[in-house]
């Protein structure tokens, strides 16, 4: 499979939550950055503890956030992992592993300070994004009690 | 209206209307022909007074109950109870008793009254402001077509049941059919029902007096009486002139011809003119027509009456004609203004204030009408001195319109401003808790003391701060000593240079950010400016942002600082604290603003293009009109919101202003018409077409925000961040903030309940012609005329013409 051009990939992102109300002329710089990335089943794309900057975008395929073998959530298209190390480097909270083949865009911090600042909305989508992903934890959290 | 549909909520009222107008035909008829019958005409005006006492007191118990309980049972009642009346006074009649047709006639005005109230106050809660302004004469024209119809029916009626009082048997079965109707719509719509509008107890529920309070009701009251006034003035005109030329049956053909010819002309004006006046010119023309109609005819009555005398056959026409005109535009545009101002009244106060307003205002109108004229006849004073009277009533009246309008257009813009947020509490303002936080161990708790302190002023005792001066965390310490030295401590401010020193050169950034937050502005460590210099220059973003921070308009000598503030407002992290420095160091900061802002591809930042704006209010527009010239629309849009936030309104020429929101305008227009030819899998560039327009929508709000203050963006947030009634009144207030020519641009893109179909047929008159989607894909891949400067645009157009 051939890699994805400029326009696909922006339209990617724009099926991400955290991105769809940027407009496309903005995130086609985003998309220039990003790297384009492709995961097999069962390949790690974040390790817990590791110290990173940068968030992925899945765009096809479904991938699972878990600390050991307990699996917080399953994350699909438009779904995004990583973004509170893109915006504060520090170890990671969870791993990130492929449940089938995968592809993401690899979006890094510096691209993300650049759109906070002229984008505020994104901001509110980053939070709306952290606090349904602490409900959901903490829900897992409750169920497994 | 957020989820009604429209078209249903209209044919009810309609419904409604027309057995109203039927009903209240099959009322005046009788009751005219009965008590001018039995006791001649010159007992008419004891009658009005009448109408004001009575009148009165059914409109505070309306008001009353209104206040206690919801619309439709207020309602409902009241039109049963009247429609018992009629059945009663029908008994009563036909018994003989004449005197009967007086309380008749009294009851007419009320009953009239009292059903726009009852209509208005349903369409106020099934139909927004917009809709009111569009749709609600459509509902007045329903009572014409009932009023024309009741009195075409009076004829055959009065044949078929033999009697005139036998006419009210058909008053009481349209009265019935209102209600019927009435419930029929709650049904339909229960939230038409929103209410109770009191809590059971009337708790929480402001006095008549609180209701009164504001200006607008005060001003509608004062409107609505001389608007009663001037029209029963011209009432008492047409019938004393009428009968000055007829008598007999001569009489009655001209009355009934008349009435015939007033019904249709107001059908017709309604179904085709007041809605698109309204729409076209707004609620100044809707609430000032009408009287300055009427002004206009009282004077050439008067010029008539000076010259060829009160007897002229052309003084008998004018009356005709003002009495027609003023019940044609009453119906038409004041009746649909009056209520569409008050939907700037809070819900649950809207039908409680409207039935004092229109019930009690009314009635007591017509009741110093009354007053009047039997003094006037007791005087002795002729047609000469009524007309002079109604045309002085009839200015105040007009000028009093124009009061209503800009006090209605001031009470949007303060709606628009209200927020939902209560005003903050201060949170300093505890003694006891401040020298607890300082006091604490915990080094968080101690920094937010500090924090308050400077916001406190005496409050902090200096013990407090002496303690948090030999706090172990070094930060901690730094800012009470900071605090101790800037109320004149002398071995603080020593204690402070030495430890700022030490802590610049921590290998801690939070401890290099407390160095800097020393450097503030009393400036008190030895060599601050290198240690300042240091500091802009840390590898830490969070350090440099404190640093600048620190800058003082003292450092705007300094280039070496000047130049790392301004290269600093590139860099997203520290963008914010250098905008606010690039302030404090003025006049220094602008040739390098200036230069960074011509710089290829610079002015694309829009902290960079902040400082500019905020320079340009004070150097004028030229540190700014590079970005303002910018091909790239961002860019503009950039620096217009700039100058709107840095308060430059005036700072940009009027030409450059109208460049830009005509260039917005067609762009818009081309944007929408060109998405519009797409097809539904040219997805990317479809959504590239939808930003386009948005953008256009930014950049003429951006312009109209410049040209007419804060107002309009107030409004067009109000627009974007609520549903139903209350973002009708954004629209309102936008509609009323800007000209026309504005507004055929501005509203059509700020409506989001518009699809872009819709909003690109608004738009045609500002775009280029129709055509197909090649054609367009073909336009916006090449831009031949650097019409669409969008390099993403043509990249996505590009990949549509592959697929």
């Amino acid at each position: 499979m051939g890699s994805l051009g400029v326009v696909e990939r922006v339209a990617a992102l724009h099926r991400v939550q955290l991105f769809a109300g940027i407009p496309g002329r903005v995130l086609a710089s985003v998309a220039e950055c990003a790297t384009e990335r492709r995961f097999s089943i069962g390949e790690v794309l974040m390790e817990e503890g590791a110290v990173e900057a940068h968030l992925y975008a899945v765009v096809e395929g479904s991938v699972k956030v878990h600390r050991g073998e307990r699996t917080l959530v399953e994350l699909g298209p438009g779904a995004t992992v990583g973004e509170l190390a893109a915006l504060v480097p520090a170890p990671r909270a969870a791993s990130v592993t492929a449940l089938e083949p995968t592809l993401v865009l690899r979006v890094d911090q510096t691209v993300l300070d650049e759109l906070l600042v002229d984008w505020p909305e994104l901001a509110h989508g980053v939070i709306a994004e952290l606090v349904s992903r602490l409900r959901a934890t903490s829900e897992f959290a409750d169920q497994g009690s | 209206m957020s989820h009604t549909p429209e078209r249903d909520v209209i044919a009810l009222l309609t419904a409604q209307a027309i057995a109203f107008g039927v009903m209240l035909a099959l009322v005046v008829i009788p009751a005219n022909a009965l008590f001018l019958d039995a006791y001649g005409a010159k007992w008419l005006p004891a009658t009005y007074i009448a109408i004001a006492v009575v009148g009165t007191a059914a409109s505070a118990l309306i008001a009353r109950a209104a206040r206690r309980t919801r619309l439709v049972r207020v309602a409902t009642v009241s039109l049963f109870g009247i429609a018992v009346l009629y059945a009663a006074s029908w008994l009563i009649l036909a018994a003989g008793g004449a005197w009967v047709s007086a309380g008749l006639l009294v009851l007419f005005p009320i009953a009239l009254q009292m059903g726009f109230v009852f209509l208005g106050g349903q369409a106020g809660r099934l139909l927004d402001v917009r809709q009111m302004k569009e749709r609600f004469p459509r509902v007045v024209g329903g009572f014409s077509v009932g009023f024309l119809l009741g009195g075409l029916l009076g004829i055959p009626l009065l044949d078929l049941l033999g009697s005139t009082e036998n006419l009210l048997l058909g008053a009481t079965a349209a009265q019935l059919a209102f209600v019927g109707l009435l419930l029929k719509t709650e049904r339909r719509f229960p939230e038409v029902r929103l209410a109770p509008l009191e809590a059971p107890h009337g708790a929480g529920r402001p006095p008549a007096r609180t209701l009164f309070a504001s200006g607008l009701v005060l001003l509608l009251l004062v409107y609505q009486v001389l608007s009663a006034m001037g029209s029963w003035l011209l009432d008492y005109l047409l019938f004393n002139r009428a009968s000055a030329q007829y008598s007999g049956d001569e009489l009655t053909r001209f009355l009934s011809a008349y009435t015939a010819v007033l019904n249709l002309v107001a059908i017709l004006f309604l179904a085709l003119l007041a809605g698109p006046l309204l729409r076209r010119f707004g609620l100044r023309v809707g609430l000032v027509l009408n009287p300055a109609v009427v002004v206009a005819l009282l004077a050439v009555m008067a010029v008539v009456v000076a010259g060829p005398g009160a007897a002229a056959y052309g003084l008998f026409v004018l009356t005709a004609v003002a009495r027609l005109a003023d019940i044609v535009l009453s119906d038409g545009t004041t009746r649909t203004s009056v209520n569409a101002s008050f939907q700037i009244v809070p819900i649950r106060d809207r039908l409680a204030v409207q039935a004092v307003v229109e019930g009690i205002g009314v009635p007591v109108a017509i009741g110093a009408t009354g007053v009047v004229l039997l003094l006037m006849n007791l005087v002795g004073l002729g047609v000469g001195a009524v007309i002079v009277v109604a045309a002085v009533l009839s200015v105040i009246w007009t000028a009093s319109g124009f009061a209503v309008y800009r006090t209605y257009t001031r009470a949007l813009a303060d709606e628009m401003r209200r927020r939902s947020l209560a005003a903050r509490a201060g949170l300093a303002d505890d003694d006891a808790a401040l020298h607890a936080l300082l006091r604490s161990d915990d080094a968080r708790d101690v920094r937010l003391g500090l924090d308050l302190l400077p916001g406190t002023a005496s409050l902090a005792s200096t013990g407090a701060l002496r303690q948090a001066s030999e706090h172990a965390d070094p930060e901690v310490r730094l800012r009470a000593l900071v605090q101790l030295a800037a109320a004149g401590d002398d071995r603080a401010a020593a204690q402070t240079s030495a430890l700022a020193t030490v802590l610049a050169r921590s290998a801690d950034p939070a401890e290099r950010c407390a160095a800097a937050s020393a450097l503030g502005p009393q400036r008190m460590v030895t060599n601050g400016q290198g240690m300042l210099i240091g500091l802009l220059d840390d590898a830490d973003p969070i350090v440099r942002a404190a640093a600048l921070d620190a800058v003082i308009p003292a450092d705007a000598g300094e280039l070496d600082v000047v130049s790392r503030v301004v290269a600093a407002l590139e860099a997203p992290r520290t963008a914010g604290s250098a905008t606010a420095a690039v302030r404090r160091l003025g006049n220094s900061a602008v040739p390098l603003l200036a230069a960074a802002l011509a710089h290829s591809g610079a002015s694309r930042r829009p902290p960079l293009v902040l400082a500019a704006a905020s320079a340009a209010t004070r150097h004028g527009i030229a540190v700014i009109e590079p970005a303002l010239r910018d091909r790239d629309r961002v860019v503009v849009l950039a620096a217009l919101d700039a100058l709107a936030a840095a308060d430059g309104a005036g700072v940009v020429p009027a030409d450059l202003l109208k460049d830009v929101f005509d260039d917005a305008a067609a762009h818009a227009a081309r944007a929408l018409a060109a998405r519009t030819a797409l097809a539904a899998s040219d997805g990317p560039l479809r959504r590239a077409l939808d930003d386009e327009s948005d953008l256009s929508r930014r950049l003429v709000v951006a312009v109209l925000t410049l040209r007419h203050g804060d107002g309009v963006r107030e409004a067009v947030r109000v627009v974007d961040g609520t549903e139903g009634q209350r973002r009708a009144l954004g629209v309102e207030a936008l509609d009323v903030l800007i000209s026309r020519d504005e507004a055929a641009v501005a509203l059509p893109l700020v409506r989001r309940d518009l699809t872009p179909d819709e909003q690109a047929a608004a738009l045609r008159h500002a775009g280029p012609a129709a055509r197909g989607r090649d054609l367009w894909i073909e336009e916006m891949a090449d831009d031949p005329d650097d019409v669409w400067r969008s390099s993403w645009v043509a990249l996505c157009a590009r990949h549509a013409s592959r697929r």
